[in-house]
């Protein structure tokens, strides 16, 4: 005579948690490709649409009456570039550097005006001699120093001529921490 | 103790479920490496190279420009007076000491352009784009104005783009704009051109008296039968670097310049 159900008691013990360790393993695992494919199919053309801006931006005259950081006197009026400050190799090291900050403020500034709140970058140039970074500046609470989705997105934003081997402009990129916590 | 019946319901449960998951996982993973966008993102990409090089050309042509003004920095006066042209006193142009060694504007403007192209090319030249690995040949031209300094050209032929989904040829042109007129180098001939008779007859001890351009520093020297001058601008000339002209002139023999023609009005 077969048991009644109520008597695999033993068998219940065993295979509910089990089935409910699958079930929240899987959930989770399901839930975190869903965000990285989301993130793919709706966010690409940020890449392209961030390289059209970094081009802008470089061929821009150099603000004369700047909000957030100050122009040297000897940069003003002459019709300079914000890639022209990248440019000046024949320079010290110590006024190369004065500029390059000036640039990075700059860059950080102008290019974030123009790119999503929800996704974070940095851009890295890469020079013979060392590399420096500009990060996308957005508020504390929607970005993160690092991707949160472990899906990061690498690509070379361009090349920058510079005296015998060009600067290598790098972009990364993800999903803010708060848009992944939302999705 | 488990039944033999309970363990086989058990092992049926989780294997289904586990047949579920790798199923669910396997789909979850072919949505996302067919991703859409993917594919016309990696287009756009290959596109935007035209965009990419034509700035690189252009950023070039800016470069090679404030390399030669920071040159001009450096030399002053060099660039323009060769050995051939002009004879030297201890690595200075002797001025006005023949013919040759004068100074027009289209001989200026020549000179200056024929540096600009060395600096750009050597640029273009070094290893960047594959695009740019055979470089057709370009035309520069240079028109200098009032506060205004305009070079501008193109490539002879186009350019040709080959990336994994698209094929395609570009013109490469280029023109850009200089604050700088170098009205520096025709306000110093004037004044030189013009005092040369009175610094003649004033010599080093009472060049005072001549009606030097107050736009520049002037240090006079005589030695063998030479005015050793050096003119430095009172303003900085490129970023905070001045320039700087240093030369000497015949006390005995100077070609007083005939068809001098001064830059800009100056």
């Amino acid at each position: 005579m077969r048991k009644g159900l109520i008597n695999y008691w033993l068998e219940a013990i065993i295979a509910i948690p089990l089935l409910l360790a699958i079930l929240i393993f899987s959930s989770c695992t399901l839930q975190q490709q869903t965000v990285e494919e989301s993130l793919t199919a709706a966010d690409l053309p940020f890449q392209d649409a961030f390289d059209r801006a970094l081009l802008t931006f470089l061929a821009s005259p150099l603000a004369t009456n700047p909000p957030f950081y100050t122009t040297p006197p000897e940069l003003l009026d002459k019709g300079y570039t914000y890639g022209d400050l990248l440019t000046f190799s024949f320079l010290s090291s110590t006024e190369q550097e004065s500029y390059r900050q000036l640039f990075i403020q700059a860059a950080q500034k102008e290019i974030s005006y123009v790119t999503p709140n929800h996704i974070d970058w940095i851009l890295t140039f890469v020079t013979p001699l060392s590399n420096f970074t500009v990060q996308q500046q957005t508020q504390s609470w929607v970005s993160s120093p690092v991707p949160v989705s472990g899906k990061t997105y690498h690509h070379q934003s361009l090349l920058f001529p510079h005296k015998n081997t060009p600067i290598i402009v790098e972009l990364r990129w993800w999903k803010a921490a708060q848009s992944v916590i939302n999705a | 103790m488990i039944s033999k019946q309970g363990t086989g319901a058990l092992i049926l449960i989780v294997l289904g479920f586990g047949v579920l998951l790798i199923f669910l996982t396997l789909l979850q993973h072919s949505v996302t490496y067919t991703a859409v966008g993917q594919t016309s993102a990696s287009v756009l990409d290959e596109v935007m190279d035209e965009r990419r090089i034509n700035f690189y050309v252009s950023q070039a042509l800016r470069d090679a420009v404030h390399t030669s003004l920071q040159q001009l920095t450096q030399d002053g006066l060099a660039p323009f007076f060769s050995s051939e042209d002009c004879s030297l006193y201890q690595g200075k142009p002797l001025l006005l000491s023949s013919p040759t060694c004068t100074f027009s504007q289209a001989q200026f403007e020549a000179q200056f352009l024929s540096l600009v192209k060395s600096h750009w090319e050597a640029t273009l030249q070094a290893t960047s784009y594959p695009s740019l690995k055979k470089l057709p040949s370009s035309t520069l031209s240079l028109a200098i104005t009032s506060r205004h300094m305009d070079f501008s050209g193109s490539f002879a032929s186009p350019l040709s783009y080959q990336g994994k989904h698209v094929t395609y040829t570009f013109p490469v042109t280029y023109a850009e704009s200089f604050s700088y007129d170098l009205h520096e180098y025709g306000l110093f001939f004037t004044t030189l051109t013009n005092n040369i008779p009175c610094l003649l007859e004033y010599r080093a001890e009472s060049a005072t008296k001549c009606s030097l351009s107050q736009d520049f520093i002037w240090t006079i020297k005589e030695e063998n039968q030479l005015l050793l001058i050096t003119a430095k601008t009172q303003k900085p000339f490129f970023l905070s670097d001045y320039l700087s002209f240093s030369f000497a002139i015949s006390l005995n023999n100077v070609e007083t310049p005939k068809n001098y023609s001064p830059l800009f009005g100056g």
